[in-house]
């Protein structure tokens, strides 16, 4: 009988520790993000330590144990602080440019978005994404630079509920590439809703112009 | 025996009482914790706003008094200098609103009307730069715009009393009111509803000339979608018409059919051909190879040729750059030892399989007419002379350039190298003007035009 109170006491005790600290850990911990290089910086960097003989493993972008031993060996032959992490120094000892420039940060917030919105969604709606926002940039209506657009308050529901700090896949990044490069799959549209979840009425009154997959683009 | 039963139980009562007393006392110091990190969390945004809110406020009122000076002033020098200011005033002013929480689209018609309104700033102060006069019309058009700055300007400051007593913008955001938030509500006054909006007409950014471009390379007569897709089939050679499948139209500034294309391997293609003449208009397809065999140079003849295949001859290419494993090739008619840069075609082509995955001829289809091109008045010689001469120039030749505002001029297009950077140096063929410039820059996404 003592036992069995005490079992559940703890594990009434242990439940509400476990749920209260999570709770805790959430409401202090959602804005982390972990910066992750790029797969792009990470296919250059690899290709680098490949030439320099310090990496065996295929250039394919992922940071793995290969990629890690191969930049610390990097690392300590050049006099680097040795933590495995390619951070702007040991970049800058392989030679390899970060993305710096305007437009490759656009590209990268583009990506993120795009991958964020519509990961699920066929390739060409994912460009058509990545066009609407392009397009709304070039609108009176919306702001004038990607960043503004893609963090307007209220504008895009992945950004504001912080699926935006996933790292893009490569199809993301592709799209995005094509829709930087003047692809349009939407012609000029500015919004796009997904008809099973919109909430606002207001959307259903701006003019179709096409549906890819699960999102209707409007002007 | 009875009695130990008791005693037992009520020890054992004793042990979960404090247990779940501490439990309760644990979890409310984590509770408060949370909550005052979330205070100070709600703080700093709310912060974040209200700096936005006065600054927007004092764009606003400066913009206001600007304006007013334009209207008192009688000297163009002076009234150019004032109007790139109330562009800038404007731009800043639309920067600040767009960073404040109110619904999308809640705010169109006050967005639209400062975007434009730094546009059509901007537009004039070029005039009169040009040694143009402002105009009556304009003046007319600048007392109207003075009025609704006004008439914003009201509106903010009552709307400034209201924080002043406490409005919250972060919690005016989070309480809904129908489709808007309770925010934008406070906000629509200025949406057109209270304030009247002038129509300001130019030639320059965000006007609606802009917006309602017309399309002038589509002189053709409707066809069918099975045309179309017939149309299609004999571009995409490699796939049999009858897999093919439509997917709709779209209705916007091109109007087209839709098809898309799928296998069991993952390759699929999605492709718009023109209501108007069934010609392809754009091609999207992801790379599902992921390594490169092919040479650049090939990958630039598929691209020639699938624009012959669409209908478009005469293409040379104009510039060409590998990405991951995808070519970038873009292609322009050379017509008489002439470059038409406006009618540029974009074409992704798989350094794998030499698929062609992208293809986009809407600017093609925009801009392509029948152009005269007047002869270039000053020789190659002369333009050459007109570059700065820290360039060392490498190469030159004839090009027809856009510019903003749908204008289009002849220019000597010189590609030159300074300390190592490649540079494209865009000399008027007529006057010898020094149009634009572009600047290669390296990135670790393939080299880009600047």
């Amino acid at each position: 009988m003592k036992s069995k109170l005490l079992i559940i006491s703890f594990l009434i005790l242990a439940f509400m520790f476990v749920s209260g600290f999570s709770t805790f850990y959430m409401l202090n911990n959602s804005s982390d993000v972990v910066e992750v290089a790029s797969a792009s910086t990470n296919k250059s960097v690899q290709s680098k330590l490949k030439d320099l003989g310090y990496y065996t493993g295929n250039i394919d972008g992922i940071y793995g144990p290969l990629t890690r031993s191969a930049v610390i060996n990097f690392q300590r032959d050049y006099g680097l602080s040795v933590d495995g992490i390619v951070g702007p120094e040991t970049l800058g000892a392989l030679g390899v440019s970060n993305s710096t420039s305007q437009s490759s940060s656009d590209l990268y917030l583009l990506a993120k978005c795009v991958y964020a919105e519509a990961r699920g969604e066929p390739y060409v709606g994912q460009v058509a994404v990545a066009a609407v926002i392009l397009n709304r940039v070039e609108s009176p209506e919306f702001p004038n630079t990607i960043s503004g657009v893609i963090y307007q308050p209220w504008a895009f529901t992945a950004v504001h509920d912080g699926q935006i700090n996933l790292e893009p896949n490569d199809t993301a990044y592709q799209a995005a590439k094509d829709a930087l490069n003047g692809w349009d799959p939407t012609y000029g549209c500015l919004y796009y809703y997904n008809p099973v979840t919109a909430t606002s009425q207001w959307i259903y009154s701006r003019q179709v112009v096409i549906t890819i997959g699960k999102h209707v683009f409007a002007i | 025996m009875e009695t130990v039963e008791v005693k037992r139980t009520n020890r054992a009562l004793t042990i979960v009482t404090i247990i779940l007393s501490i439990a309760v006392i644990t979890l409310g110091i984590l509770y408060g914790i949370s909550v005052s990190s979330n205070i100070k969390y709600q703080t700093s945004l709310e912060n974040v706003y209200q700096k936005n809110f006065y600054e927007l406020v004092d764009e606003v009122n400066n913009a206001e008094t600007k304006l007013n000076k334009i209207l008192a002033s009688n000297s163009n020098e002076y009234r150019a200098k004032l109007l790139k200011e109330v562009s800038k005033n404007a731009n800043e002013a639309q920067t600040r609103l767009n960073m404040l929480p109110y619904s999308v689209n809640g705010l169109a018609d006050t967005i639209t009307f400062v975007n434009k309104l730094s546009g059509y700033t901007e537009t004039l102060a070029k005039n009169l730069d040009d040694g143009k006069n402002l105009g009556s019309e304009n003046i007319a058009t600048l007392e109207k715009v003075y009025n609704s700055v006004v008439d914003i300007k009201k509106y903010l400051n009552t709307m400034s009393k209201q924080m002043w007593e406490g409005f919250s913008i972060t919690d005016s955001s989070l309480k809904m009111d129908g489709d808007y938030n309770y925010l934008t509500k406070q906000l629509t006054a200025m949406n057109g509803s209270d304030i009247e909006y002038p129509t300001m007409i130019y030639d320059g950014p965000f006007s609606d000339s802009q917006i309602n471009k017309e399309v002038k390379g589509l002189n053709f007569s409707d066809v069918s979608m099975e045309v179309a897709k017939n149309n299609l089939g004999k571009i995409l050679t490699d796939i049999p018409v009858d897999e093919l499948s439509f997917s709709g139209e779209s209705n916007g500034h091109f109007q087209t059919y839709d098809f898309s294309y799928q296998n069991a391997d993952g390759k699929y293609i999605f492709a718009q051909m023109t209501k108007k003449g069934g010609k392809l208009l754009t091609l999207s397809s992801p790379n599902i190879y992921n390594s490169k065999k092919i040479e650049l140079q090939n990958a630039e003849k598929i691209a020639i040729n699938f624009s012959n295949k669409c209908g478009i001859d005469d293409v040379v290419v104009v510039w060409s750059d590998i990405i991951g494993d995808d070519a970038y090739i873009n292609l322009a008619p050379k017509i008489s030892g002439v470059i038409i840069y406006p009618d540029l075609i974009k074409v992704k082509v798989d350094l794998d399989k030499g698929d062609v995955l992208g293809y986009e001829a809407s600017s093609y289809y925009m801009n392509h007419t029948d152009r005269k091109i007047l002869p270039a008045r000053l020789s190659e010689s002369s333009a050459r002379q007109m570059v700065n001469s820290s360039l060392k120039v490498k190469d030159s030749k004839l090009a027809l350039i856009p510019l903003e505002y749908d204008r289009e001029v002849l220019c000597y297009e010189f590609t030159c190298t300074m300390e190592g950077s490649t540079y494209y140096v865009y000399i008027n063929a007529i006057n010898g003007i020094e149009e634009n410039i572009l600047k290669v820059v390296n990135t670790d996404n393939g080299s880009l035009l600047m």
